[in-house]
């Protein structure tokens, strides 16, 4: 078996998932929870740096040339230079924090706690874009970008663990593992 | 949900749909780019007037895109009223509680919609009029210059073509695991956030590891068919410019030239 196609296909098979799951969204209140940045997570903790970082670059890709698979069904160049630019851009880096965990930490707390890391990250270099690109008070900007979502990704970093372990162990039955 | 991805491309015989598809993409990045240097009425009037005769050319009922503007319908507003807010300057119009809205906030406002608006109308033109293959084609063959630097660039179209085929199979899936889930009494639209939340979690381990399945067997399948890597595949569509691109491309040197000349012609 040629390792290289089976690469392939699941970097494909991955970037699938984040273009099929990622415009959704979940109602868990007032504001509906996206799937993107949980898919990507999830992508990250199941796959390699190396997969991972094809996969989220591929879709981002296919989001800058306008395909609707941004939350919200939402595409387009304009999206990856507007005010919510921090947060795409900064999913490329999930694939490298949430990496570590694949096969130098690959237990439980490693994958919490690089989830969070990402998290954070992506909260971060979100909201400064935000705040230098909309000229905002850093107070709003906080109010605007890390203040609403910090129970959803809460709620988000524990589906990822809880699902992360399950797809791992499969993983680790069958030799899915890239 | 699977009209969503499909039904943006729309088959169709008209100019637009009869262009290359890297020369879409180029016109519609060059021009993405252009627009993001218009600051006054006049410009913004002239990068309007391109999207709407492109508009007219594809042949295609204004509904469509419309329906490519309304999802992101919430973030514009959104966008229009953090500007409103936020923009200080004189003169002041009046106040809402700590914030003022003043005469250069409601400019802005404008220019942030109108430049939003003619953005998404042209990536609408492009994925309406191109197949999502012919798109991973025309990636392949435009990033082909990055294959020096070592860029995979065969290997990642062969992937975006495999990505965008799985799409509708995984979304088949997903309704499939839906409906067993439902059959055996759990609900997605009841309960508390944290109840909700959990319930995608036997939505999610079913969908990943069935894909992971699927993409082995497919690995397999390829591999027993000879396939030995991205580069030495060949291709069934052999994309070529024709005149019509030649048409676009002066079309387009046209509007950068003119769009240039008003915004310094007003400075001046």
């Amino acid at each position: 078996m040629n390792s290289n196609t089976q690469r392939i296909v699941i970097t494909a098979v991955l970037t699938a998932l984040l273009i099929a799951v990622g415009p959704l969204a979940v109602n868990i209140g007032p504001i509906p929870m996206t799937l993107q940045t949980l898919i990507i997570a999830l992508v990250a903790s199941v796959s390699s740096t190396r997969v991972s970082l094809t996969a989220i670059g591929l879709y981002l890709l296919l989001g800058a040339f306008g395909l609707p698979v941004f939350a919200g069904f939402k595409g387009g160049f304009v999206l990856l230079a507007g005010p919510t630019a921090g947060y795409l851009w900064s999913f490329l880096l999930f694939a490298p924090i949430i990496g570590l965990s694949f096969k130098r930490w690959a237990n439980v707390w490693g994958l919490i706690v690089t989830n969070i890391l990402a998290s954070v990250v992506n909260l971060t270099i979100g909201t400064i874009w935000l705040t230098i690109s909309m000229q905002l008070p850093v107070e709003a900007g906080i109010a605007a970008g890390i203040t609403p979502f910090i129970l959803s990704s809460t709620l988000k970093i524990t589906v990822v663990v809880i699902v992360a372990l399950a797809v791992r162990q499969v993983q680790a039955r069958t030799a899915l593992a890239f | 949900m699977n009209n969503i991805m499909i039904g943006r491309f729309v088959p169709g015989n008209s100019w637009v749909h009869r262009l290359d598809p890297r020369t879409k993409m180029i016109v519609t990045f060059v021009y993405i780019i252009v627009m993001l240097w218009a600051n006054n009425w006049q410009t913004y009037a002239w990068t309007a007037a391109f999207v709407v005769a492109l508009v007219k050319l594809t042949d295609q009922p204004f509904k469509l895109y419309w329906d490519g503007l309304k999802p992101i319908f919430w973030l514009i507003l959104f966008t229009v009223i953090l500007q409103l807010l936020f923009t200080p300057g004189t003169p002041i119009l009046f106040s809402v509680g700590p914030f003022q809205v003043t005469v250069p906030g409601i400019l802005n406002a404008i220019y942030v919609m109108v430049r939003f608006v003619l953005i998404i109308l042209m990536s609408t033109i492009l994925t309406l009029t191109t197949p999502p293959t012919s798109i991973a084609n025309a990636l392949e063959s435009l990033l082909s210059p990055f294959k020096k630097i070592g860029v995979p660039v065969a290997e990642l179209a062969l992937m975006l073509a495999i990505a965008l085929r799985f799409v509708p199979l995984l979304m088949d899936e997903m309704q499939k695991i839906m409906n067993a889930q439902k059959s055996r009494g759990m609900s997605f639209s009841t309960g508390g956030p944290i109840k909700r939340a959990k319930a995608i979690i036997p939505l999610l381990i079913p969908l990943f590891i069935g894909a992971l399945q699927r993409a082995l067997d497919l690995a397999n399948a390829m591999e027993v068919r000879g396939f030995k890597d991205a580069v030495q595949r060949t291709k069934y569509r052999i994309l070529s410019y024709q005149k019509i691109d030649k048409v676009a491309f002066t079309a387009l040197i046209g509007f950068v030239i003119i769009f240039f000349v008003i915004k310094t012609w007003l400075h001046g």
